[in-house]
């Protein structure tokens, strides 16, 4: 078993990318902590195997993958899933490492976000706050900016796309 | 290249988000990331932007500490614990947590052993049907994978395009993304071009696609019939080959040699329907039977308003000179207007008549209300309701000669309210009334195809 102090570091280097990848193969945000959590267990119980790993986040990810795919097996747990086809699909389409060029883990870029947050038109940061800091859904949202759901899902949808977009920008400039 | 990103898919994934999306919107999600892999990175990318901008105003607390803590808090008590506690236990309690010991060991084991295992391809998604026919349920399927069903209808949508719809009771095994082994039971299929080459398989003969619409049936003593409804199938049994076109069926046992046999389609009267794209009906609207093409276009009823299949997977392009557009209600929220829609190239499109035409012939003064509603599988693009613009669109998609001096429906009548369209908001449904009898009604609906019914 590992040392306390040395498993407090390694999830202490690794908690936030990992959580960003659970959330990206389709689990609900709300139980990404919980197979992040589980994930940290299963490391800690075949700790004997650190040592003679090259890459531990991509192990610990490996984990976290089979963690999720256990789920999809798991029709009464499948809340913890957005959806388990969806789920299967972005498995399917994992291979364990970022793409290049690939967002994987903003905790890192909050400024940049939050300036490219400001680049947005006055409508569509409206829109992101209420979604993304007060909880809103499309139709209250549609209430107080006088929009129909369906436009408001599609402006929530294009300001993370241009918010993506001006992420990639600043990671390319600062490189 | 980033893919082409289609409004529904924002649609679909942001309500899925939101926990509002029902089966039949979480099996098209899955199935529009089936058939376009680049949308899966997108997909991944908007959780990703998602979880940033949610954390972006929390501050995150001692998150590694806490964790650490509880994991080596949990896997003490899991292992140390039952060490320690064992003693003295009665031996139910000590299996019990034997039991669980191994449990917690092959919780741990079993991914790593999966992680080495070459998965299986996920080669289509499964739509489970209700008594209805409403979609109950949407699951992928891996090559490989068997389904035994005792009632009710399902359908194989394949990444390649292949649509199998199979009517229980039935037992088959998708062995790959072109082939089915049908053991019991009947299936339709409708393959396009990239799907050409498909393949059902029975005990006694195997059928391959030539680029048509077809329909299976096998029995439990090795008995199997095909028959082709459009275009163009070959059968084989050993080294004895039959090709089959629209309008020719054989049967086949594991003793007999192939053989002739009369087309009747009417065992598919259920399973036709939904491999054409028609997954529900309601009220006085109902699919038309199955039959070849120039027949189905035909089909005259004296009860019901007929949903008929007109031409598949037609490039779109040339403008297109429509009446509906936008959802709501013709006459209502809909303003009467004539619409062009520019063509799009490299995208196809499919439309189906609903119509009403009685068998005989009715005094002028006879006039009956008809209201129903039709769901089909993919989202409505437009709807022609006026004689001139269903005339104008008969060159791209009627399967047949139609003459009437009565065609489309009637927005101001003397002795009736009017006929009336409603498009639902999700775009799959469409409701009529009419007014019929000693005349004919009909509309034409445009849909565009995704790409996995090209």
């Amino acid at each position: 078993m590992p040392d306390l102090k040395e498993f407090t570091r390694v999830i202490s280097d690794h908690h936030s990318s990992l959580r960003y990848f659970i959330q990206g193969l389709g689990v609900n945000a709300s139980w990404v902590d919980d197979v992040a959590q589980d994930a940290f267990l299963v490391a800690y119980r075949r700790w004997e195997e650190f040592d003679e790993v090259e890459n531990p986040g991509a192990w610990l990810r490996s984990i976290a993958r089979n963690l999720v795919l256990n789920e999809t097996a798991k029709r009464h747990r499948r809340q913890r899933l957005l959806d388990e086809n969806l789920t299967t699909l972005l498995l399917d389409a994992e291979n364990g490492a970022p793409a290049a060029g690939e967002l994987s883990d903003f905790t890192h870029r909050q400024d940049a976000l939050r300036q490219c947050l400001g680049r947005l038109t006055q409508k569509a940061r409206g829109v992101i706050e209420a979604r993304y800091f007060n909880d809103r859904n499309s139709s209250e949202i549609g209430e107080e900016f006088s929009m129909k759901p369906v436009a408001v899902r599609k402006m929530l949808f294009h300001a993370r796309q241009t918010l993506a977009d001006c992420l990639r920008t600043r990671v390319t400039d600062a490189g | 290249m980033q893919a082409e990103i289609p409004d529904e898919l924002i649609d679909l994934l942001e309500r899925l988000s939101e926990g509002d999306l029902d089966e039949s919107g979480r099996g098209r999600l899955a199935g529009m990331l089936s058939e376009t892999p680049e949308l899966r990175t997108v997909v991944k990318e908007h959780f990703l932007m998602s979880r940033a901008l949610s954390q972006l105003e929390r501050t995150e607390s001692d998150f590694a500490e806490k964790t650490a803590t509880h994991v080596a808090k949990i896997a003490a008590e899991s292992e140390f614990g039952f060490a320690k506690k064992v003693t003295g236990k009665i031996v139910r309690q000590r299996v019990a947590k034997i039991l669980a010991a191994v449990a917690v060991i092959i919780l741990a084991a079993v991914p790593a052993f999966l992680l080495l295992q070459p998965e299986k391809p996920i080669v289509a998604i499964l739509v489970r049907m209700d008594s209805e026919q409403g979609v109950v349920s949407a699951r992928a399927v891996k090559a490989g994978e068997k389904l035994e069903e005792t009632s009710g209808l399902m359908r194989l949508d394949f990444n390649n395009g292949a649509v199998i719809a199979v009517e229980a009771p039935a037992k088959l095994k998708v062995v790959s993304a072109m082939e089915i082994a049908l053991d019991t039971g009947k299936l339709n299929g409708w393959c396009p071009d990239t799907a050409h080459g498909f393949k059902v398989t029975t005990a006694s003969a195997d059928l391959t696609d030539l680029g048509t619409s077809f329909g299976v049936t096998a029995t439990q003593n090795g008995k199997a019939q095909f028959m082709v409804l459009d275009g163009e199938v070959e059968v084989q049994k050993g080294k004895d080959k039959m090709r089959l076109t629209q309008g020719d069926a054989v049967k086949a046992s594991t003793r007999d040699k192939l053989s002739n046999t009369p087309f009747d389609p009417s065992d598919f009267k259920n399973t036709w329907p939904l491999a054409q794209g028609i997954y529900a009906t309601k009220g006085a609207v109902v699919p038309a039977n199955p039959d070849v093409p120039e027949k189905v276009a035909l089909m005259e009823s004296d009860d019901h308003v007929l949903v008929i299949p007109e031409r598949r997977a037609v490039p779109f392009t040339l403008p297109l000179r429509v009446d509906i557009v936008d959802t709501g209600t013709l006459p209502g929220t809909i303003p009467e207007a004539v619409h062009v829609i520019k063509p799009k190239p490299g995208k196809h499109l499919s439309s189906f008549l609903i119509r009403y035409d009685p068998v005989g012939t009715f005094p002028d003064d006879y006039f009956k209300k008809f209201e129903g509603e039709v769901t089909f599988d993919r989202p409505i693009m437009a709807i022609a309701t006026e004689k001139a613009t269903l005339e104008g669109t008969d060159a791209v998609f009627a399967m047949g000669k139609w003459e009437s001096k009565y065609r489309g429906i009637e927005l101001d009548q003397i002795k009736n309210p009017p006929d009336s369209v409603t498009l639902s908001p999700n775009r799959r449904t469409v409701k009529v009334t009419f007014y019929a009898g000693a005349s004919t009604d009909e509309i034409r609906v445009i849909l565009e195809d995704r790409k996995q019914d090209l």
